[in-house]
């Protein structure tokens, strides 16, 4: 794996957290890298302000005016860069940060060596459920390394999760290397299905490398074996590629066929996240790195 | 003006001049054969007093020891005392602990003696268990799941109620944004939000659908965001409740581990049932423990915080602990102050504030002494602010309430404690002198209520052989004590005569076990510098001339201001109207005595004696009650028929200082009987008395000082054998003279007489018959009593001729 040039922090409006600052900021400064926060103001939801039906549920009424949510966004995005320069700026840790409005193209081409973080829980007036971020189907096409981040996690000590359709076993591990606190610790490699061909994968990435590799074989695994692994190792992060099947609806198909477009266009396609993933998420409570 | 004559020969004998103890009586050698005697002689009626109070139950039976100061009080106090706590059961151990419903005002808890400090120990262990404990329970993996499961349940019951919402959401082609302010409903349209152009082109019917279906579904996102409170709420009451479950699971074996202890005590069984409870209620203190900040300001603080103070509210305050205690509890306090007597509650500065809580709770003497007995002196009570006046509050209520002065005294406007009243049953002893008492009895209404006991000392005790073998027994008890040589017999009779001396009573010894006590220390002092093994006769005697050589440069100097003329005193010749009085000097617990001239002149006048002492105020009362008697005396025998045309004036010569007492009337009355009689008097003489208006003589104190005084002056002039001291005759059984004196007397170098009237004295100082009336109503020709009422109806006469009208003449 190349080296991490820098860690990102996506957030919006649907995707923003204090807990998912502070782990990129620390993330960030364990690595030895700058971090970039990009807050993304949805075209989209401007869009929607100017329906004559549109209606919200707020504390502060439901009537909805374009101009006035502009300006929300505008002081969301100046509050999540304030936020995250107190907390760069504790931990010393060089940070910039960008406000995005839907023409992100010039930043695909920039972002090969980012780990992108991004938050997946949300909460909104007291309730803990699934909204949909406009980040979520737009980073796999933009990012190679996506961390999926639920709330009050850490990550020290990963997991690596390899299958049959693993396409690049290498990177994973070269992924999961990168993330570990001390890598003279043995990483937790966890091969589904055939044995024989990704065991020798590993072997050839641990003689090159130099890793000690805890190998763990399992012949099939359901989300619920992965959580009990995962819980056995003692790992606090997983880390898998783009093509493992339960990221599957998540948008990281469009990637690997390389369909380049306009970000905010395809991310109103899918305005449901992926239920596996969800799940997954639920079921093991841990951030999972995608590498794609 | 007649010479005096030869002097009558009637002074008293040796033999009377002092009480000597014959060592023969005795039939030891040394105080070492003697059995210790542990109660002082002479105090029957305060040992029984003592014992009585100490014995009886009742309210108010408080004791007031009254008495001079060294007269052993104290030690006699103590011992019975003492000796009765040892029959008494021990007494309770008191704490003080959290008060979880009213927590500004302690809980007191009573435990039998010994067990207070176990129930400390076993609080303390129980919070260094539980710090341990309670945080295992929650960190482990049953009630991680547990508590997941129940945050679960909430996010599905959340969740599956948006689902229902987003779904029906879809079914009508509405999505649920993330709005800045909260949640948008969106229509869609091929998987994208419809724009306001598209929408305008929708069919109207379209639109209304639309429109209805988001209002429909506005309405029901409202009510699960109203019903979302409920289920949060719904899931801290769960998360409580398996708090309380973990928590009472980690403290359950612990906390019944200390119950078992205390079975017995139903007051500390309710007292763990709440600390069980607050524990329950409160567990995630014992957590946050764990949680160190990141801040190291914050964290420091917190340890401050919370390593000193977090589990106070379950520790114990050891108020009193009775533990190794034999009977009931014996405490003198020497200080009792308010706070020392009460007990006071103490405050830590923290973070410049000053607070306080049930730890800080501090005894006083009467917390120690409940359930036994506490030894005051009342002088020290009295110089405290408000110690009397609480401690009558305490003994009345029965009850010990901790009030600082600032409480008292109404100040205190600041929150702070007010720790439960314990209740009291003690016995206060008092200890002071008689003034005190009779004070009290008759200004504080409540003192005769309070301490209804009173342990009257004697200050000596009759001198009969048993009352000598008892001080000699005294003698060995506290030369055992005291780890003194012992006395030899000689030493011991010289020790008892010394106490009548003491006593100023040739038929009393003195109770004053201090200065008994600080003759046998000085004694054995000088027994050692002259390497004897027992204390001798010369050993006491040396002890006794340094006792009053230490104390006499005053009298050393005086005697010497006479010797060198400047005090003006005779001790030969005679002098008509100026005779030798005595008075007594006490300065710093000594006491000698010292020779005064006292002149009077007499002239016509109006029947007054004026006493120029009381006239330039240095005369006290008693002094001028004495003058004014006299002129009582010569109405009623020398004028009882006609006016007492005199006037007499009397002076103390040389004097510059007060004069107080009457034991110079009888002075004062001869010295005027000479200014009228002209008749001189022997200057050789000295003379102490009072005198009553029938010119009897009355006894006088410190007869001792004042005849060792006179003889000191005239040994210094020369003894020539006319020289002496005239006494009242009720003062012969106080004459403890020492031995120089009687020394002199037995020579014939120095006499002592003793009166009974005044007539008797002129004899002596005149050496003129006073003379008695006869049956014609006269005295006798030439005597002094003759000559005195001739020269008072010449004043008369002389009145009389002055009142008469001018003869011859007129108009």
């Amino acid at each position: 794996m190349s080296r991490i040039r820098r860690v990102i922090l996506a957030q919006d409006v649907a995707s923003r957290d204090t807990q998912t600052i502070a782990t990129a900021v620390e993330l960030a400064a364990r690595l030895g890298v700058r971090v970039l926060g990009v807050f993304l103001e949805d075209p989209s939801l401007l869009r929607w302000a100017s329906l004559p039906v549109a209606r919200q549920v707020s504390p502060w009424g439901s009537g909805v005016d374009r101009e006035r949510l502009a300006a929300q966004l505008r002081a969301l995005s100046i509050q999540a860069q304030a936020e995250l320069e107190v907390t760069a700026q504790r931990l010393g840790v060089p940070w910039s940060a960008q406000v995005l409005r839907g023409a992100l193209q010039e930043l695909v081409e920039e972002t090969a060596d980012d780990l992108w973080i991004i938050g997946t829980a949300s909460r909104v007036m007291g309730l803990e459920v699934q909204l949909f971020s406009m980040l979520r189907p737009a980073l796999p096409r933009v990012a190679r390394l996506i961390l999926l981040l639920p709330r009050n996690t850490a990550f020290q000590r990963p997991l690596v999760v390899l299958h049959g359709h693993t396409a690049s076993a290498e990177a994973v591990l070269e992924a999961a290397l990168g993330l570990m606190e001390m890598p003279a610790q043995p990483l937790s490699v966890l091969m589904i299905g055939n044995r024989t061909r990704l065991a020798a994968s590993v072997q050839a990435w641990q003689a090159q490398r130099n890793v000690v590799v805890r190998p763990i074989h399992l012949s099939q695994a359901g989300i619920e074996e992965l959580a009990g692994v995962a819980a056995l190792v003692g790992c606090d992060v997983l880390v898998v590629g783009a093509d493992w099947p339960p990221l599957e609806g998540e948008g990281f198909e469009a990637r690997r066929v390389r369909t380049p477009g306009e970000l905010s266009d395809r991310a109103s396609q899918d305005m449901v996240a992926s239920p596996s993933l969800e799940r997954l998420l639920a079921a093991i409570r841990l951030p999972v790195l995608v590498v794609q | 003006m007649p010479e005096p004559r030869q002097l009558p020969t009637n002074p008293l004998p040796v033999e009377s001049l002092r009480h000597i103890c014959d060592e023969n009586h005795f039939n030891f050698r040394t105080t070492a054969e003697l059995e210790p005697l542990e109660q002082p002689p002479g105090q029957k009626r305060a040992i029984g007093a003592i014992q009585f109070g100490l014995r009886i139950p009742h309210e108010g039976y408080n004791l007031y020891a009254l008495g001079p100061a060294g007269i052993g009080k104290l030690s006699l106090v103590r011992h019975f005392t003492l000796q009765q706590a040892a029959q008494e059961a021990v007494a309770s151990d008191w704490v003080y602990v959290h008060n979880f419903l009213e927590p500004h005002k302690p809980k007191a808890l009573s435990l039998p003696a010994g067990r207070g400090g176990q129930f400390k120990a076993d609080m303390e262990r129980l919070v260094e268990e539980m710090r341990a404990s309670i945080p295992a329970a929650f960190e482990s993996e049953d009630y991680r799941t547990r508590r997941q499961i129940i945050d679960e349940e909430f996010k599905q019951k959340q969740q599956a109620s948006f689902d229902a919402i987003q779904n029906e959401a879809s079914l009508q082609g509405i999505a649920i944004l993330r709005t800045p302010m909260g949640m948008g409903l969106a229509p869609v349209q091929d998987k994208e939000i419809i724009t306001p152009e598209t929408f305008e082109k929708l069919p109207e019917a379209e639109q209304k659908r639309i429109q209805t279906a988001m209002e429909l579904l506005h309405g029901r996102l409202q009510a699960m965001l109203q019903q979302a409170p409920q289920w949060e709420s719904e899931r801290r009451e769960k998360i409580r409740e398996l708090n309380r479950e973990v928590a009472r699971y980690a403290i359950g074996h612990l906390l019944n581990g200390v119950r078992q202890h205390y079975r017995d005590l139903p007051g500390l069984q309710e007292h763990l049932l709440l600390v069980e409870q607050d524990l329950i209620e409160n567990a995630g203190q014992f957590l946050a423990a764990q949680n160190e900040p990141k801040n190291p300001l914050e964290a420091a603080l917190g340890k401050m915080f919370s390593d000193s103070r977090a589990f106070d509210r379950y520790r114990v305050n050891l108020l009193v602990d009775q533990s190794g205690r034999q009977g009931a509890p014996v405490i003198e306090e020497d200080y009792p102050s308010l706070q020392n007597l009460v007990g006071r509650i103490e405050y830590r500065a923290q973070f410049g504030n000053l607070a306080t809580d049930f730890t800080l709770i501090r005894p006083g003497a009467l917390h120690r002494a409940n359930g036994g007995y506490l030894v005051l002196e009342m002088r020290r009570i009295l110089q405290q602010s408000y110690a009397w006046e609480e401690l009558k509050r305490i003994l009345r209520s029965r009850e010990i309430q901790i009030r600082s002065v600032g409480d008292v005294l109404g100040l205190s406007s600041t929150v702070t404690l007010q720790p439960q009243p314990i209740p009291l049953q003690v016995k206060v002893i008092l200890m002071g002198d008689r003034m005190l008492y009779y004070l009290l009895c008759a200004y504080d209404p409540d003192f005769l209520e309070l301490f209804k006991v009173a342990a009257d000392f004697e200050d000596a005790f009759d001198r009969t052989a048993e009352g000598e073998l008892a001080l000699a027994r005294l003698m060995a008890s506290l030369v055992q004590r005291e780890g003194l040589r012992h006395l030899e017999v000689g030493a011991v009779a010289r020790v008892i005569e010394h106490g009548s001396r003491l006593a100023s009573d040739a038929q009393k010894l003195s109770a004053a076990l201090e200065a008994l006590l600080d003759l046998l220390r000085e004694a054995d002092y000088w027994a050692a510098q002259t390497g004897h093994s027992t204390i001798t006769a010369q050993d006491i005697g040396q002890a006794i001339d340094q006792q009053v050589y230490r104390a006499s440069r005053l009298k050393a100097h005086l005697q010497e201001e006479v010797r060198r003329g400047t005090l003006l005193v005779d001790t030969t010749g005679a002098e008509i109207g100026q005779i030798n009085g005595l008075s007594v000097l006490s300065l710093g617990g000594y006491s000698f005595g010292h020779p005064t001239r006292i002149t009077a002149r007499v002239r016509l006048g109006k029947g007054e004696v004026v006493d120029i002492e009381r006239e330039v105020e240095l005369g006290g009362p008693l002094h001028s009650k004495g003058v004014l008697i006299l002129a009582g005396f010569l109405g009623e025998r020398y004028s009882r028929e006609r006016p007492l045309s005199l006037s007499a004036s009397l002076v103390f010569e040389q004097s510059y200082a007060g004069v107080e007492g009457d034991s110079a009337s009888m002075a004062e009355l001869c010295a005027v009987l000479s200014a009228l009689a002209q008749v001189p008097i022997h200057q050789g003489i000295a003379i102490t008395g009072s005198v009553n208006q029938h010119g009897q003589a009355q006894p006088i104190g410190g007869v001792n000082e004042k005849i060792e005084g006179f003889f000191e002056v005239c040994r210094d002039a020369g003894l020539n054998g006319q020289q002496g001291v005239i006494i009242p005759r009720a003062n012969i059984k106080h004459l403890m003279l020492r031995q120089e004196v009687l020394e002199a007397v037995d020579a014939g170098q120095f006499r002592v007489w003793a009166v009974g009237t005044v007539d008797e004295a002129q004899t002596i100082l005149t050496g003129l018959e006073a003379g008695e009336r006869g049956a014609d109503g006269r005295f006798p020709e030439g005597s002094l009593n003759a000559r005195v009422e001739a020269q008072l109806a010449a004043f008369t006469e002389q009145v009389r001729a002055f009142a008469a009208p001018p003869t011859g003449g007129g108009t």
